[in-house]
Protein backbone atom coordinates (compact mmCIF):
# COMPACT_ATOMS: atom_id res chain seq x y z
CA UNK A 1 0.00 0.00 0.00
CA UNK A 2 0.95 3.56 -0.52
CA UNK A 3 1.57 5.28 2.92
CA UNK A 4 1.68 9.56 2.67
CA UNK A 5 2.63 11.56 5.43
CA UNK A 6 1.44 14.97 5.39
CA UNK A 7 4.71 17.22 7.13
CA UNK A 8 2.08 20.07 7.04
CA UNK A 9 -0.37 17.67 8.76
CA UNK A 10 -2.40 18.61 11.88
CA UNK A 11 -1.55 15.20 13.82
CA UNK A 12 1.90 13.98 14.91
CA UNK A 13 4.22 12.09 12.11
CA UNK A 14 4.08 8.93 14.28
CA UNK A 15 -0.04 8.65 14.65
CA UNK A 16 -0.21 9.09 10.87
CA UNK A 17 1.88 6.68 10.12
CA UNK A 18 -0.77 4.60 12.79
CA UNK A 19 -3.68 5.58 11.17
CA UNK A 20 -2.60 4.80 7.96
CA UNK A 21 -1.67 1.55 8.33
CA UNK A 22 -4.81 0.80 10.44
CA UNK A 23 -6.74 1.96 7.21
CA UNK A 24 -4.45 0.15 4.79
CA UNK A 25 -5.70 -3.35 6.71
CA UNK A 26 -9.09 -2.37 7.26
CA UNK A 27 -9.55 -1.55 3.15
CA UNK A 28 -7.64 -4.80 2.39
CA UNK A 29 -4.46 -2.57 0.99
CA UNK A 30 -2.25 -4.79 3.70
CA UNK A 31 -3.38 -8.47 3.71
CA UNK A 32 -3.62 -10.62 7.16
CA UNK A 33 0.39 -12.04 7.37
CA UNK A 34 1.90 -9.54 5.08
CA UNK A 35 5.31 -8.64 5.55
CA UNK A 36 5.85 -5.32 6.68
CA UNK A 37 9.28 -3.06 5.39
CA UNK A 38 11.81 -2.66 8.18
CA UNK A 39 12.12 0.19 10.13
CA UNK A 40 15.00 1.79 9.03
CA UNK A 41 14.07 1.13 5.44
CA UNK A 42 10.09 2.79 5.54
CA UNK A 43 12.18 5.63 7.61
CA UNK A 44 13.89 6.52 5.05
CA UNK A 45 11.64 6.39 1.98
CA UNK A 46 9.60 8.34 4.00
CA UNK A 47 12.14 10.50 4.92
CA UNK A 48 11.53 10.59 8.82
CA UNK A 49 12.82 9.75 11.34
CA UNK A 50 13.40 5.91 12.36
CA UNK A 51 11.99 6.72 16.09
CA UNK A 52 8.92 8.29 14.41
CA UNK A 53 8.46 4.75 12.39
CA UNK A 54 9.61 2.48 15.48
CA UNK A 55 6.80 4.61 17.42
CA UNK A 56 4.33 3.92 15.25
CA UNK A 57 5.35 0.12 14.77
CA UNK A 58 5.62 -0.35 18.56
CA UNK A 59 2.07 1.29 18.95
CA UNK A 60 0.33 -0.94 16.28
CA UNK A 61 1.98 -4.07 17.91
CA UNK A 62 0.39 -2.88 21.33
CA UNK A 63 -2.75 -2.32 19.93
CA UNK A 64 -2.58 -5.67 17.97
CA UNK A 65 -2.67 -4.78 14.42
CA UNK A 66 1.07 -6.36 13.58
CA UNK A 67 3.31 -8.61 15.18
CA UNK A 68 6.83 -8.01 15.27
CA UNK A 69 9.77 -10.66 15.53
CA UNK A 70 13.36 -10.44 16.00
CA UNK A 71 14.46 -11.68 12.96
CA UNK A 72 11.59 -11.71 9.92
CA UNK A 73 10.55 -8.43 11.30
CA UNK A 74 7.07 -7.05 11.24
CA UNK A 75 3.98 -8.65 9.58
CA UNK A 76 -0.05 -7.41 9.76
CA UNK A 77 -1.19 -9.43 12.34
CA UNK A 78 -3.47 -13.09 11.34
CA UNK A 79 -7.48 -12.58 12.06
CA UNK A 80 -9.31 -12.77 14.28
CA UNK A 81 -7.97 -9.76 16.26
CA UNK A 82 -8.47 -10.06 19.59
CA UNK A 83 -11.38 -7.60 20.49
CA UNK A 84 -11.85 -8.28 24.29
CA UNK A 85 -11.94 -4.15 25.69
CA UNK A 86 -12.66 -2.81 22.23
CA UNK A 87 -15.81 -1.36 23.09
CA UNK A 88 -14.34 0.92 25.27
CA UNK A 89 -11.12 1.83 23.84
CA UNK A 90 -13.90 2.74 21.00
CA UNK A 91 -16.23 4.59 23.76
CA UNK A 92 -13.65 6.36 24.73
CA UNK A 93 -12.34 7.66 20.86
CA UNK A 94 -15.51 8.59 20.01
CA UNK A 95 -16.95 9.92 23.46
CA UNK A 96 -15.25 13.38 22.80
CA UNK A 97 -16.00 13.34 18.78
CA UNK A 98 -19.64 12.62 19.36
CA UNK A 99 -19.40 16.02 21.69
CA UNK A 100 -18.29 17.77 19.07
CA UNK A 101 -21.00 16.52 16.68
CA UNK A 102 -23.50 17.79 19.38
CA UNK A 103 -21.67 21.18 19.47
CA UNK A 104 -22.03 21.59 15.86
CA UNK A 105 -25.86 20.55 15.95
CA UNK A 106 -25.46 16.94 14.59
CA UNK A 107 -28.75 14.79 15.96
CA UNK A 108 -28.08 11.09 16.84
CA UNK A 109 -29.44 9.71 13.23
CA UNK A 110 -27.27 12.25 11.15
CA UNK A 111 -23.81 11.42 13.62
CA UNK A 112 -24.37 7.83 12.86
CA UNK A 113 -25.16 7.98 9.15
CA UNK A 114 -21.79 10.05 9.19
CA UNK A 115 -20.48 7.34 11.06
CA UNK A 116 -21.67 4.21 8.52
CA UNK A 117 -20.50 6.28 5.57
CA UNK A 118 -17.24 5.92 6.49
CA UNK A 119 -17.43 2.58 7.69
CA UNK A 120 -19.05 1.46 3.92
CA UNK A 121 -15.91 4.70 2.20
CA UNK A 122 -13.18 1.80 3.70
CA UNK A 123 -15.16 -1.27 2.86
CA UNK A 124 -15.41 -0.71 -0.73
CA UNK A 125 -11.94 -0.23 -1.56
CA UNK A 126 -11.34 -3.67 0.39
CA UNK A 127 -14.12 -4.83 -2.02
CA UNK A 128 -12.85 -3.65 -5.24
CA UNK A 129 -9.15 -5.02 -4.21
CA UNK A 130 -10.87 -8.46 -4.08
CA UNK A 131 -12.63 -7.84 -7.21
CA UNK A 132 -16.11 -7.63 -6.56
CA UNK A 133 -18.01 -4.15 -6.43
CA UNK B 1 48.33 13.97 -38.91
CA UNK B 2 48.26 10.19 -37.82
CA UNK B 3 45.74 7.78 -38.54
CA UNK B 4 46.06 7.29 -34.18
CA UNK B 5 45.17 11.25 -33.99
CA UNK B 6 42.21 11.28 -36.09
CA UNK B 7 41.14 8.83 -34.44
CA UNK B 8 41.55 10.26 -30.99
CA UNK B 9 39.90 13.66 -32.60
CA UNK B 10 36.81 11.16 -33.60
CA UNK B 11 36.89 9.87 -30.16
CA UNK B 12 36.83 13.38 -28.41
CA UNK B 13 34.21 14.31 -31.23
CA UNK B 14 31.70 11.18 -29.47
CA UNK B 15 32.21 11.84 -25.97
CA UNK B 16 31.54 16.09 -26.42
CA UNK B 17 28.61 14.74 -28.58
CA UNK B 18 27.52 12.58 -25.92
CA UNK B 19 27.85 14.88 -22.82
CA UNK B 20 26.49 17.73 -24.71
CA UNK B 21 23.33 15.41 -25.89
CA UNK B 22 22.52 13.52 -22.60
CA UNK B 23 23.23 17.39 -20.46
CA UNK B 24 20.80 19.31 -22.69
CA UNK B 25 17.98 16.97 -22.25
CA UNK B 26 18.24 16.31 -18.67
CA UNK B 27 15.28 18.90 -18.46
CA UNK B 28 13.55 16.72 -20.42
CA UNK B 29 13.89 13.47 -18.68
CA UNK B 30 13.43 14.65 -15.05
CA UNK B 31 10.28 14.29 -13.25
CA UNK B 32 7.92 17.14 -14.54
CA UNK B 33 6.69 18.61 -10.98
CA UNK B 34 10.20 19.68 -10.46
CA UNK B 35 11.97 23.06 -12.28
CA UNK B 36 15.39 22.95 -12.03
CA UNK B 37 15.05 21.99 -8.36
CA UNK B 38 12.13 23.54 -7.56
CA UNK B 39 8.87 21.92 -6.70
CA UNK B 40 5.85 23.04 -8.80
CA UNK B 41 2.36 21.65 -9.14
CA UNK B 42 2.23 19.64 -12.28
CA UNK B 43 -0.51 22.00 -13.98
CA UNK B 44 2.12 24.95 -13.71
CA UNK B 45 4.28 23.25 -16.54
CA UNK B 46 2.10 25.27 -19.12
CA UNK B 47 2.97 28.37 -17.88
CA UNK B 48 4.71 30.35 -20.03
CA UNK B 49 7.58 31.45 -18.03
CA UNK B 50 7.94 27.50 -16.81
CA UNK B 51 8.65 26.96 -20.91
CA UNK B 52 10.70 30.30 -21.06
CA UNK B 53 13.27 28.81 -18.46
CA UNK B 54 13.02 25.22 -19.99
CA UNK B 55 13.80 27.32 -23.75
CA UNK B 56 17.20 29.19 -22.09
CA UNK B 57 18.92 26.57 -20.09
CA UNK B 58 18.51 24.55 -23.86
CA UNK B 59 19.56 27.14 -25.70
CA UNK B 60 22.63 27.79 -23.47
CA UNK B 61 23.63 24.27 -22.94
CA UNK B 62 23.46 23.54 -27.16
CA UNK B 63 25.90 26.61 -27.21
CA UNK B 64 28.37 25.15 -24.80
CA UNK B 65 28.29 21.84 -26.51
CA UNK B 66 29.31 23.65 -30.01
CA UNK B 67 31.66 25.66 -28.23
CA UNK B 68 32.80 22.59 -26.83
CA UNK B 69 33.21 20.66 -30.08
CA UNK B 70 35.03 24.09 -31.50
CA UNK B 71 37.27 23.51 -28.51
CA UNK B 72 38.03 20.02 -29.51
CA UNK B 73 38.63 20.46 -33.45
CA UNK B 74 40.62 23.33 -32.28
CA UNK B 75 42.76 21.27 -30.34
CA UNK B 76 43.20 18.61 -33.21
CA UNK B 77 44.21 21.13 -35.73
CA UNK B 78 46.82 23.19 -33.60
CA UNK B 79 48.14 20.59 -31.59
CA UNK B 80 46.83 17.25 -32.40
CA UNK B 81 49.25 15.50 -30.11
CA UNK B 82 47.21 16.85 -27.42
CA UNK B 83 43.89 15.09 -28.27
CA UNK B 84 44.18 11.91 -26.12
CA UNK B 85 44.50 14.63 -22.86
CA UNK B 86 41.58 16.54 -24.50
CA UNK B 87 39.54 13.70 -23.41
CA UNK B 88 40.27 14.50 -19.81
CA UNK B 89 39.39 18.06 -19.44
CA UNK B 90 37.15 19.07 -22.26
CA UNK B 91 33.96 17.55 -20.49
CA UNK B 92 34.62 20.35 -17.51
CA UNK B 93 33.78 23.22 -19.14
CA UNK B 94 30.64 21.71 -19.89
CA UNK B 95 30.05 20.22 -16.46
CA UNK B 96 30.73 23.74 -15.38
CA UNK B 97 28.54 25.61 -17.58
CA UNK B 98 25.75 23.50 -16.76
CA UNK B 99 26.20 23.84 -13.12
CA UNK B 100 26.34 27.27 -13.40
CA UNK B 101 23.16 27.90 -15.95
CA UNK B 102 21.26 25.47 -13.41
CA UNK B 103 21.67 27.21 -10.61
CA UNK B 104 21.15 30.80 -12.19
CA UNK B 105 17.69 29.16 -13.55
CA UNK B 106 16.75 27.61 -10.36
CA UNK B 107 17.13 31.46 -8.70
CA UNK B 108 14.96 32.18 -11.73
CA UNK B 109 12.61 28.92 -10.88
CA UNK B 110 12.43 29.68 -7.09
CA UNK B 111 11.53 33.69 -7.73
CA UNK B 112 8.79 32.59 -10.16
CA UNK B 113 7.30 30.37 -7.85
CA UNK B 114 7.21 32.79 -4.95
CA UNK B 115 5.57 35.28 -7.29
CA UNK B 116 2.77 33.09 -8.58
CA UNK B 117 2.43 31.83 -5.21
CA UNK B 118 2.42 27.97 -6.15
CA UNK B 119 1.53 26.05 -3.35
CA UNK B 120 2.40 22.47 -3.42
CA UNK B 121 2.10 19.48 -0.64
CA UNK B 122 5.08 18.50 1.16
CA UNK B 123 4.51 14.78 1.62
CA UNK B 124 6.93 11.57 2.79
CA UNK B 125 5.61 8.81 0.62
CA UNK B 126 6.18 5.34 0.64
CA UNK B 127 4.90 2.04 -1.08
CA UNK B 128 5.18 -1.37 1.67
CA UNK B 129 5.86 -3.72 -0.94
CA UNK B 130 8.58 -1.26 -2.71
CA UNK B 131 10.02 -0.34 0.14
CA UNK B 132 9.80 -4.29 1.51
CA UNK B 133 11.27 -5.58 -1.98
CA UNK B 134 14.14 -2.71 -1.51
CA UNK B 135 15.34 -4.29 2.06
CA UNK B 136 16.26 -7.41 1.02
CA UNK B 137 19.94 -8.21 -1.42
CA UNK B 138 17.22 -10.92 -3.16
CA UNK B 139 16.42 -8.38 -6.32
CA UNK B 140 20.36 -7.92 -7.22
CA UNK B 141 20.80 -10.26 -10.72
CA UNK B 142 23.47 -11.94 -9.12
CA UNK B 143 24.65 -13.86 -12.10
CA UNK B 144 26.38 -10.87 -13.81
CA UNK B 145 28.36 -10.21 -10.52
CA UNK B 146 28.61 -13.88 -9.87
CA UNK B 147 29.81 -14.43 -13.60
CA UNK B 148 32.33 -11.64 -13.41
CA UNK B 149 33.96 -13.11 -10.39
CA UNK B 150 34.14 -16.44 -12.09
CA UNK B 151 36.34 -14.72 -14.86
CA UNK B 152 38.53 -12.74 -12.72
CA UNK B 153 39.31 -16.03 -10.18
CA UNK B 154 40.21 -17.68 -13.50
CA UNK B 155 42.16 -14.91 -14.59
CA UNK B 156 43.87 -14.61 -11.34
CA UNK B 157 44.27 -18.53 -10.95
CA UNK B 158 45.84 -19.13 -14.62
CA UNK B 159 48.51 -15.93 -13.60
CA UNK B 160 49.71 -18.06 -10.73
CA UNK B 161 49.94 -20.69 -13.03
CA UNK B 162 52.00 -18.98 -15.55
CA UNK B 163 53.78 -17.37 -13.18
CA UNK B 164 56.99 -19.99 -12.54
CA UNK B 165 57.73 -20.28 -16.29
CA UNK B 166 57.97 -17.10 -16.71
CA UNK B 167 61.30 -15.54 -17.40
CA UNK B 168 63.01 -13.21 -14.47
CA UNK B 169 62.88 -9.95 -16.77
CA UNK B 170 59.75 -9.62 -18.42
CA UNK B 171 58.41 -6.67 -20.42
CA UNK B 172 56.50 -3.91 -18.47
CA UNK B 173 55.95 -1.63 -21.12
CA UNK B 174 55.41 -1.10 -25.15
CA UNK B 175 55.63 1.77 -26.95
CA UNK B 176 52.75 3.31 -29.88
CA UNK B 177 53.74 0.92 -32.39
CA UNK B 178 53.81 -2.10 -29.81
CA UNK B 179 57.26 -2.47 -29.43
CA UNK B 180 58.84 -3.50 -25.90
CA UNK B 181 60.10 0.24 -24.70
CA UNK B 182 60.63 -0.83 -20.74
CA UNK B 183 61.59 -3.90 -18.73
CA UNK B 184 61.27 -4.97 -15.22
CA UNK B 185 62.11 -8.42 -12.83
CA UNK B 186 58.54 -10.15 -12.77
CA UNK B 187 56.79 -9.85 -9.60
CA UNK B 188 53.38 -11.62 -8.16
CA UNK B 189 51.69 -8.35 -7.72
CA UNK B 190 52.61 -7.09 -11.28
CA UNK B 191 50.93 -9.73 -12.96
CA UNK B 192 47.89 -9.86 -10.20
CA UNK B 193 46.93 -5.98 -10.77
CA UNK B 194 45.03 -6.63 -13.24
CA UNK B 195 42.50 -8.98 -11.47
CA UNK B 196 42.85 -7.17 -8.66
CA UNK B 197 41.75 -4.01 -10.42
CA UNK B 198 38.96 -5.75 -11.84
CA UNK B 199 37.87 -6.80 -8.89
CA UNK B 200 37.97 -3.12 -7.27
CA UNK B 201 35.42 -2.37 -10.29
CA UNK B 202 33.77 -5.06 -9.64
CA UNK B 203 32.44 -3.88 -6.37
CA UNK B 204 32.13 -0.32 -6.97
CA UNK B 205 29.47 -1.35 -9.89
CA UNK B 206 27.79 -4.03 -7.09
CA UNK B 207 27.94 -0.63 -4.72
CA UNK B 208 26.18 1.45 -7.44
CA UNK B 209 23.37 -1.44 -8.12
CA UNK B 210 23.03 -1.44 -4.47
CA UNK B 211 22.46 2.20 -4.52
CA UNK B 212 20.18 2.08 -7.14
CA UNK B 213 17.88 0.01 -5.25
CA UNK B 214 18.05 1.61 -1.82
CA UNK B 215 17.76 5.22 -3.58
CA UNK B 216 14.54 6.70 -2.25
CA UNK B 217 12.23 8.31 -5.14
CA UNK B 218 10.87 11.65 -5.82
CA UNK B 219 7.22 10.27 -6.24
CA UNK B 220 4.76 12.16 -8.22
CA UNK B 221 2.39 13.58 -5.82
CA UNK B 222 0.02 13.45 -8.47
CA UNK B 223 0.27 9.75 -9.28
CA UNK B 224 2.18 7.98 -6.86
CA UNK B 225 1.02 4.49 -7.64
CA UNK B 226 2.49 4.95 -11.52
CA UNK B 227 6.02 6.18 -9.84
CA UNK B 228 6.37 3.15 -7.64
CA UNK B 229 5.09 0.63 -10.89
CA UNK B 230 7.19 3.01 -13.02
CA UNK B 231 10.58 2.29 -10.40
CA UNK B 232 9.65 -1.42 -10.27
CA UNK B 233 10.75 -1.89 -14.29
CA UNK B 234 13.73 1.01 -14.06
CA UNK B 235 15.11 -1.17 -11.34
CA UNK B 236 15.01 -4.03 -13.32
CA UNK B 237 16.84 -2.24 -16.34
CA UNK B 238 19.45 -0.42 -14.39
CA UNK B 239 20.51 -3.51 -12.68
CA UNK B 240 20.86 -5.99 -15.73
CA UNK B 241 22.23 -2.59 -17.34
CA UNK B 242 25.20 -2.22 -14.54
CA UNK B 243 25.35 -5.71 -14.31
CA UNK B 244 26.11 -6.34 -18.17
CA UNK B 245 28.13 -3.20 -18.12
CA UNK B 246 30.47 -5.10 -14.98
CA UNK B 247 30.69 -8.42 -16.98
CA UNK B 248 31.93 -6.19 -20.09
CA UNK B 249 34.41 -4.21 -18.10
CA UNK B 250 35.79 -7.43 -16.63
CA UNK B 251 36.33 -8.71 -19.83
CA UNK B 252 38.80 -5.28 -21.13
CA UNK B 253 40.34 -5.46 -18.09
CA UNK B 254 41.42 -9.17 -18.47
CA UNK B 255 41.78 -9.06 -22.01
CA UNK B 256 44.98 -7.33 -21.51
CA UNK B 257 46.32 -9.95 -19.06
CA UNK B 258 48.03 -12.27 -21.47
CA UNK B 259 50.19 -9.15 -23.14
CA UNK B 260 51.01 -8.57 -18.82
CA UNK B 261 51.87 -12.23 -18.75
CA UNK B 262 53.76 -11.40 -22.03
CA UNK B 263 52.48 -14.24 -23.33
CA UNK B 264 50.85 -12.60 -26.92
CA UNK B 265 50.91 -8.94 -27.60
CA UNK B 266 48.26 -7.46 -29.64
CA UNK B 267 48.73 -5.34 -32.83
CA UNK B 268 48.23 -1.42 -31.78
CA UNK B 269 45.01 -1.94 -34.06
CA UNK B 270 43.83 -4.83 -32.60
CA UNK B 271 44.22 -3.07 -28.87
CA UNK B 272 42.10 0.22 -29.98
CA UNK B 273 39.60 -2.09 -31.59
CA UNK B 274 39.39 -4.39 -27.91
CA UNK B 275 38.87 -0.70 -26.37
CA UNK B 276 36.20 1.43 -29.00
CA UNK B 277 34.45 -2.06 -28.68
CA UNK B 278 34.28 -2.47 -25.31
CA UNK B 279 33.24 1.05 -24.21
CA UNK B 280 31.06 1.43 -26.87
CA UNK B 281 29.20 -1.99 -25.53
CA UNK B 282 29.03 -0.15 -21.84
CA UNK B 283 28.31 3.66 -22.92
CA UNK B 284 25.36 2.42 -25.15
CA UNK B 285 23.47 0.52 -23.14
CA UNK B 286 23.80 3.22 -20.50
CA UNK B 287 22.52 5.85 -22.58
CA UNK B 288 19.78 4.16 -23.70
CA UNK B 289 18.44 2.95 -20.63
CA UNK B 290 18.77 6.46 -19.42
CA UNK B 291 17.02 8.19 -22.34
CA UNK B 292 14.26 5.22 -22.46
CA UNK B 293 13.45 5.27 -19.09
CA UNK B 294 13.93 8.81 -17.69
CA UNK B 295 14.93 9.70 -14.22
CA UNK B 296 13.68 6.91 -12.40
CA UNK B 297 11.72 5.61 -14.79
CA UNK B 298 9.84 8.65 -15.24
CA UNK B 299 9.62 7.78 -19.37
CA UNK B 300 7.72 4.12 -18.40
CA UNK B 301 4.54 3.26 -19.68
CA UNK B 302 4.40 -0.06 -16.89
CA UNK B 303 1.17 -2.31 -16.57
CA UNK B 304 -1.01 -1.35 -13.87
CA UNK B 305 -4.51 -3.07 -13.98
CA UNK B 306 -7.15 -0.53 -13.86
CA UNK B 307 -8.45 -1.91 -10.44
CA UNK B 308 -4.72 -0.91 -8.63
CA UNK B 309 -5.57 2.48 -9.72
CA UNK B 310 -8.85 2.54 -8.68
CA UNK B 311 -8.05 1.01 -5.50
CA UNK B 312 -5.43 3.87 -5.33
CA UNK B 313 -7.87 6.72 -5.76
CA UNK B 314 -9.85 5.22 -3.48
CA UNK B 315 -7.12 4.26 -1.06
CA UNK B 316 -6.16 8.49 -1.38
CA UNK B 317 -9.53 9.11 -0.55
CA UNK B 318 -9.07 7.45 2.94
CA UNK B 319 -6.07 9.79 3.79
CA UNK B 320 -6.52 13.33 5.41
CA UNK B 321 -6.50 16.42 2.48
CA UNK B 322 -3.15 16.94 2.32
CA UNK B 323 -1.93 21.01 3.18
CA UNK B 324 -0.55 22.92 0.35
CA UNK B 325 2.82 24.87 1.12
CA UNK B 326 5.94 25.71 -0.15
CA UNK B 327 6.85 22.35 0.10
CA UNK B 328 10.08 20.53 0.68
CA UNK B 329 12.49 22.70 -1.29
CA UNK B 330 13.90 23.67 2.06
CA UNK B 331 16.12 20.70 2.05
CA UNK B 332 17.50 21.27 -1.67
CA UNK B 333 20.05 23.59 -1.11
CA UNK B 334 20.74 25.57 -4.09
CA UNK B 335 18.12 23.01 -5.57
CA UNK B 336 20.59 20.18 -5.80
CA UNK B 337 22.28 19.32 -2.97
CA UNK B 338 19.93 17.35 -0.46
CA UNK B 339 20.03 18.08 3.24
CA UNK B 340 17.81 16.85 5.85
CA UNK B 341 19.36 15.51 9.28
CA UNK B 342 15.57 13.75 10.09
CA UNK B 343 15.96 11.72 7.01
CA UNK B 344 18.21 8.42 7.44
CA UNK B 345 17.76 7.87 3.87
CA UNK B 346 21.87 8.27 2.77
CA UNK B 347 20.89 7.71 -1.31
CA UNK B 348 17.86 10.39 -3.04
CA UNK B 349 17.20 10.37 -6.39
CA UNK B 350 18.53 14.06 -7.25
CA UNK B 351 16.22 16.90 -8.85
CA UNK B 352 17.96 17.51 -12.14
CA UNK B 353 17.77 13.95 -13.64
CA UNK B 354 20.71 12.67 -13.08
CA UNK B 355 19.15 10.10 -10.70
CA UNK B 356 22.52 9.94 -8.16
CA UNK B 357 22.08 11.47 -5.10
CA UNK B 358 22.94 11.96 -1.45
CA UNK B 359 21.93 13.37 1.41
CA UNK B 360 24.53 15.40 2.56
CA UNK B 361 23.12 15.38 6.41
CA UNK B 362 24.36 12.34 6.08
CA UNK B 363 28.33 11.54 7.53
CA UNK B 364 28.84 8.58 5.26
CA UNK B 365 27.41 11.03 2.14
CA UNK B 366 30.59 12.98 2.92
CA UNK B 367 33.28 9.77 3.24
CA UNK B 368 31.61 9.01 -0.17
CA UNK B 369 32.28 12.17 -1.74
CA UNK B 370 35.93 12.21 -0.18
CA UNK B 371 37.05 8.51 -1.69
CA UNK B 372 35.05 9.79 -5.24
CA UNK B 373 37.06 12.75 -5.21
CA UNK B 374 40.51 11.01 -4.27
CA UNK B 375 39.45 8.78 -7.06
CA UNK B 376 38.99 11.43 -9.55
CA UNK B 377 42.20 13.36 -8.80
CA UNK B 378 44.32 10.51 -8.60
CA UNK B 379 43.31 9.66 -12.06
CA UNK B 380 43.76 12.33 -13.48
CA UNK B 381 46.85 13.01 -12.08
CA UNK B 382 47.97 9.74 -13.28
CA UNK B 383 46.36 9.50 -17.01
CA UNK B 384 47.44 13.49 -17.23
CA UNK B 385 51.11 12.28 -16.62
CA UNK B 386 51.25 9.22 -18.25
CA UNK B 387 49.51 11.12 -21.61
CA UNK B 388 52.01 14.08 -21.61
CA UNK B 389 54.99 11.22 -21.64
CA UNK B 390 53.72 10.00 -24.82
CA UNK B 391 53.36 13.55 -26.22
Amino acid sequence: MIIQIDFAGDLPLYSQLRDQIVIGIAAGLLKSGEALPSVRRLAADIGINIHTVNKAYALLRDEGYIVMDRRSGAAVAPRPLDSRGFFEHLADLLRPIAAEAICHELDAEQFGRFCADLHRQVRTVQDIREGHP
Amino acid sequence: MSALQNLFFAINLLLVLTMGVMLTVLPLITRKSLLFGVRIPEPALDHPEVRHLKAIYLVVLAVLSVLTLAAALAIHLVRPAFNLIGSLYLPWPLLIGQFLTTVALWRQAKRLKARENWQVAHLGTAETRSSLARTRFGGLPWAWYLGSLALIVLAALVSLAVYPSMPQTIVTHWNAAMEPDAWADKSLIHVLITPIIALVMLLIMLLSNLAVYRTKLQVSLENPALSYAQHRVYRLWMSHMLGFITVVMTMMFLAFQPMILNLWVPSSALMILIILVTSTLMIVPAIVVSVKAGQGGTRLKPAITDADIAAAGLADALRPASRSGRGDDRFWKLGMFYVNPEDPALFVEDRLGNNGGLNYARPLAWVLVVVLLVLVIATYALSTGLLLDLV
